[in-house]
């Protein structure tokens, strides 16, 4: 044989193993699927789906138009709504509120999702009219003091977003939906409720500035009375301290004038002249007549002043 | 003559023509041609099954490994190799600390700052506020960080964007009208949202705007954190800020005015405590100069008296031996002493009947020198 022959056998040889590679690829694309971690799959066999879902892995399919596969992802979303985010809704003492929800959810019976919805936006128009309905039925049955209250225990938040969850969850559960929370995203009132709620607060603020300034003037009025009247307490007490600190000295003093007994007149006598002594200062004008001591020596004749020296010590 | 005849050149051996070389040539290149797509598909092959399926793992992320869309691995770490998809596919996951905002605040509209700081109604749907539990509009802008601790349980159990590493995706309906965004983010801002609402309705606007912000911030970290844990979607908040809370812009005015009057009160109050240390200041030294004043007249009449009695006793013993011989002098001597001091003395004679004497006993005090130029001008 020779090299020309062996070239045209063996060529069809690695033709047909290309071809057989590409006809493998093809057919596993073909008859298989992959469904991926986070998601759940429905198969239908001539439009008519498994009651099973498929886990996540790679599976064996016929073909279309015999089966198809519809996946869906099977993980929490956030939705909070499309029609109606802003209706007011009426609470249960007539207040008007604008009440936003959201609503974490899933698809946990894809099947049941598949036969009854089918898309996610499908879906959500439906849960978006269950969450209006929901909304508004539990709202109305709540006080407006219970949405908002400056005491905690009055506050029944938690309670109205569960009320709205159990409703919700009651009818998502026919849909293949599981509801895992809902939550209060904005608690609004109507335009013209807001220019009154800010008239309101200005006035409100305007009475708090003069409660602060009363309070502080009378604060301070207070301040300064109770100094005064502590002064004046504490000079009384140092008043009355002091006199008798003095009492102390003079009844002490008393004690030694107790030795004038023993001749109270020269005692007098003695006290007269010191008390002349402090008494004539400087700067005095004296007016003596000459019958006054030492004076009255001027007028004196020869007999007087014999007896001069014991009149002038009487 | 056939075709073959007509193509055949001088020169050429035979059964060659003209279209067989140029044949020959065509299925050169085309071989040629043939072989270089060989070498870049065995190229692109060697390169698909080499990088494609190497992977490292940046320090901020951690990436799971499906095959087949089935779990395989969660990989913090290192570089690996697996074969690439569609066998396996490789989900890149953040787990450094990621930041998102929420804030309630009014929509800007275009306008000068004076109508701005003027304010106007709010619009549900367009502005946000918070109402707080005494009926009061307050806005607030807040910040959390969270971060991903469990990437497999996020993944698997949140929905994210195609790429986890990027922000959330538009999700549009059949008729390519946009329904917002969906994705971990959009999750976490809402129930945030939720938390903060839910915090404030049970606050009275003082205690949200000034005495009680970081009780708020704590009670809302607190709640969302357990929110989020509850949920167990493999996220954990790590903090909450709350950046900014404030008053309406068209009730600002009054607000500023309450604090402008907490300011005045206050400063009277302090003027008053100022003036009560003073003067309670005062009365202490008064006090203490009244009673130091009496415990020297105390020690002054004490010692004046002592002084007294000794002198007395003194005089007393002299005076029982010779009473004129003390006295004369005693009276003398003080009479002497005064006068010497008494600065104008007058000593009349009176003899009887009516005289009248007229003394200036103040006579007007000296006027001051005066400088020599008044003197000259007066």
């Amino acid at each position: 044989m020779t090299t020309e022959a062996k070239n045209k056998g063996g060529k069809p040889w690695a033709t047909i193993l290309l071809g057989i590679i590409v006809a493998a690829i093809f057919l596993a694309a073909v008859f298989s699927f992959q469904v991926d971690q986070t998601q759940s799959a429905v198969i239908t066999t001539f439009d008519t789906p498994s009651e099973a879902p498929v886990n996540p892995g790679i599976h064996f399919r016929w073909p279309y138009p015999i089966q198809e596969v519809f996946k869906f992802d099977n993980r929490y979303r956030c939705f909070d709504g499309k029609v109606g985010k802003v209706e007011e809704t009426l609470t249960s003492d007539k207040q008007n509120v604008i009440v936003g929800i959201f609503v974490i959810y899933r698809i946990d019976k894809p099947v049941v999702f598949f036969k009854k919805l089918k898309t996610i936006a499908d879906a959500e128009t439906q849960l978006n009219t269950w969450m209006r309905s929901s909304k508004s039925d539990v709202i109305g049955q709540f006080a407006f003091s219970q949405l908002i209250n400056p005491k905690k225990q009055g506050m029944k938040l938690g309670e109205v977003e569960l009320k709205i969850k159990e409703r919700l969850s009651q009818m998502a559960d026919n849909y293949g939906l599981e509801i895992k929370s809902v939550g209060i995203k904005s608690i609004n009132i109507p335009e013209t409720i807001s220019k009154k709620v800010f008239a309101r607060m200005v006035d409100e603020r305007k009475a708090a500035a003069q409660v602060f300034l009363s309070d502080g003037k009378k604060e301070a009025k207070q301040i300064e009375i109770a100094a005064n009247s502590k002064v004046s307490a504490m000079l009384a007490d140092a008043e009355a301290k002091a006199k008798e600190i003095r009492a102390e000295g003079d009844a002490k003093a008393a004690e030694y004038y107790s030795t004038f007994k023993k001749d109270p007149e020269l005692a007098i006598f003695l006290r007269k002249l010191d008390s002349l002594r402090k008494v004539m200062q400087s700067k005095t004008t004296l007016i003596l007549d000459t019958d006054s001591a030492p004076f009255d020596i001027m007028k004196m004749n020869a007999d007087q002043l014999r007896n001069a020296p014991v009149k002038a010590a009487k | 003559m056939n075709s073959s005849q007509s193509g055949r050149n001088i020169g050429q051996g035979p059964g060659e023509t003209r279209y067989d070389a140029g044949l020959n040539a065509l299925v050169k290149s085309l071989q040629f041609v043939f072989f270089l797509l060989v070498l870049i598909i065995l190229g692109m092959l060697v390169y698909f099954f080499t990088f494609g399926g190497y992977f490292t793992v940046k320090p901020q992320q951690s990436i799971i490994v499906l095959r087949f869309g089935k779990y395989v691995d969660t990989y913090k770490e290192g570089w690996h190799w697996f074969f690439p998809y569609p066998v396996n596919s490789f989900i890149e996951v953040p787990t450094n600390p990621q930041y998102l905002q929420v804030s309630f605040k009014a929509a800007e509209v275009p306008g000068p700052p004076e109508m701005q700081a003027m304010g106007r109604p709010l619009k549900p749907g367009q502005d946000r506020y918070l109402l707080s539990g005494d009926f009061n509009i307050v806005h607030s802008s807040w910040q959390m960080e969270y971060t991903i601790v469990d990437p497999k349980l996020y993944y698997e159990s949140c929905l994210t964007p195609q790429n986890p590493m990027n922000n959330d995706e538009l999700l549009k309906d059949n008729d390519g009208d946009i329904m917002g965004t969906r994705g971990p983010q959009t999750l976490l801002r809402s129930v945030l949202r939720s938390c903060v609402i839910k915090v404030c309705a049970g606050m009275p606007v003082d205690n949200l705007l000034y005495t009680g912000k970081e009780t708020c911030r704590d009670e809302v970290q607190q709640l969302f954190a357990k929110t989020i844990a509850d949920m167990n979607i493999g996220v954990d908040i790590r903090n909450l800020q709350l950046i900014e809370v404030s008053a309406p812009a068209s009730t600002k005015r009054a607000f500023a005015e309450v604090t402008e009057a907490k300011q005045a009160s206050s400063s009277m109050i302090n003027k008053a405590n100022s003036f009560s240390i003073k003067n309670l200041g005062e009365a202490e030294s008064q006090t203490a100069e009244i009673l130091a004043d009496a415990r020297t007249y105390q020690k002054i009449v004490v010692a004046e008296a002592k002084a007294d009695s000794i002198y007395f006793d003194k005089i007393f013993i002299q005076y029982k031996l010779s009473p004129e011989t003390v006295l004369a002098p005693l009276y003398n001597s003080v009479l002497s002493d005064v006068m010497s001091q008494v600065k104008d003395k007058y000593v009349f004679t009176l003899s009887g009947g009516k005289q009248e004497l007229r003394l200036k006993i103040n006579p007007e005090p000296p006027k001051p020198n005066l400088k020599p130029e008044k003197k000259a001008e007066q």
